[in-house]
């Protein structure tokens, strides 16, 4: 390039402007989803009955292929040392499925469950909607003989509900569960899946 | 968090700090070689010429060589100094042709998806001049900020190949503009798990060196990178403060 600033770096014997703009567009080219994106990085499972979707962070969360289909889930993250088909209950747990009850029928089910259980009721029934809209209800409880926290959730789709039960040793009630759950969806899904 | 930021700008201030005190034994070795400053120069008394005794003859005319040769050698004294005052002012600025080391402090967006992401690193590094041809390389640890838990540790090295101008404006300034490709990792918790995402990148820099004082040196940087962390790409617009020898 015979420009007054390509001659002055001509004694290298290389063009640094077509160097640089070269670069430049091989590093705005780099591909992958943008991180800024809502659901960037994350991993999708549509029931296969249409219900429900559940978008995950994989690693941790690892799925369990031998009891997910049919209308089911189940999503594990493993204790430490563990892999998934280990006999020790996994550090996460979260469970899904479709049920042709109310969410508020649900709930109250739910709550005569805990109680009976003997288990101690931390926060609930509480209201709350997730991102694409779809309100809901939960149940926050602790079984103390399992020594292990549970976060009982039921949406409401066009027709049935879709309920999402997550098990852990570690305190459900924070935002990276609330964000996961912010995450759930039930048909009719908001525009195509990711 | 915090901490991390001071203890980044206490190692900074001791740096700079030692920078200066050895700053002022640095010297061309024709500036070391004479007492012209400081306080040999201050602790030799200045030296009179004496007056002479009313003596006799022989002796009254050695005595008034003696002044007069005492008077010679405080007028080169005065001289040597007045020289060696016009050379430092007029230093001519030797092209830098060594490696050189440098810490910096690094501040770069790592987006988190959830409002979160800010990083604050310290870098260690050095570069290397052929003529215009500018290399470096640095490492750096910094700590990114996670909106939903802990936050998370990056680590990464980068390597900078790329054009500085020649010789340096008004005998201080050199600015330059450089290709900067990086690789590291991302490592945080998840869900009270640990994870690890590769981080890797390519992009431009350009900034300029501001001479403060021989060979010490501050810099400013402004770069940007096309980086991949895990499965996302990400723009990563990056200010960099150096301080350098």
């Amino acid at each position: 390039m015979s420009t007054r600033f390509g001659r002055s770096l001509g004694e290298t014997g290389v063009s640094w402007v077509r160097a640089f703009l070269l670069v430049l567009i091989a590093s705005v080219a780099a591909c992958g989803p943008a991180a800024g994106d809502r659901y960037a990085g994350l991993e999708v499972f549509d029931d296969s009955e249409g219900l429900y979707r559940v978008r995950y962070l994989a690693p941790p969360w690892e799925l369990d292929e031998s009891e997910s289909g049919g209308g089911a889930l189940r999503l594990t993250i493993a204790a430490e040392g563990d892999s998934l088909g280990s006999m020790r209950p996994p550090k996460f747990e979260l469970q899904a499925e479709g049920s042709s009850r109310s969410p508020q029928s649900l709930l109250e089910q739910e709550e005569r469950r805990v109680v009976a259980a003997g288990h101690t009721m931390i926060a609930g029934p509480r209201a709350l909607t997730v991102d694409s809209g779809v309100q809901g209800q939960e149940i926050l409880s602790f079984d103390p003989v399992a020594t292990r926290f549970n976060r009982y959730v039921a949406l409401a789709g066009t027709g049935d509900t879709a309920v999402f039960r997550f098990s852990s040793t570690v305190d459900l009630d924070s935002l990276e569960v609330d964000d996961m759950i912010a995450g759930f969806d039930v048909a009719p899904f908001e525009g195509a899946s990711p | 968090m915090s901490v991390l930021r001071w203890s980044l700008a206490l190692v900074l201030g001791l740096v700079s700090t030692m920078a200066f005190a050895q700053a002022g034994e640095l010297g061309s070795p024709d500036q070391r070689a004479e007492p012209a400053f400081g306080d040999d120069f201050d602790e030799q008394p200045e030296a009179e010429p004496a007056e002479p005794a009313p003596t006799s003859g022989e002796e009254g005319e050695a005595e008034v060589s003696a002044s007069e040769t005492a008077s010679d050698e405080g007028a080169a004294a005065e001289h040597d100094l007045e020289e060696a005052e016009h050379d430092l002012e007029e230093e001519p600025w030797d092209p830098w042709r060594g490696p050189r080391v440098e810490i910096a402090y690094s501040h770069y967006s790592l987006t988190d998806g959830h409002g979160g992401g800010a990083v604050h690193a310290g870098q260690f590094g050095g570069a290397y001049t052929f003529g215009r041809l500018r290399l470096g390389a640095y490492g750096e640890f910094g700590i990114r900020e996670y909106a939903l838990g802990p936050d998370d540790l990056v680590a990464r090295a980068s390597a900078l190949i790329g054009y500085q101008h020649l010789p340096a404006i008004g005998n201080h300034l050199i600015p330059f503009a450089v290709v900067e490709g990086t690789a590291g990792a991302v490592f945080g918790k998840r869900f009270s798990t640990a994870r690890a995402d590769a981080l890797y990148g390519l992009g431009l820099r350009v900034g300029v060196d501001l001479r403060i004082v021989r060979t010490l040196w501050i810099g400013l940087s402004l770069g940007y990178l096309r980086a991949r962390v895990g499965d996302v790409a990400d723009n990563l617009w990056n200010v960099r403060v150096r301080l350098g020898l």
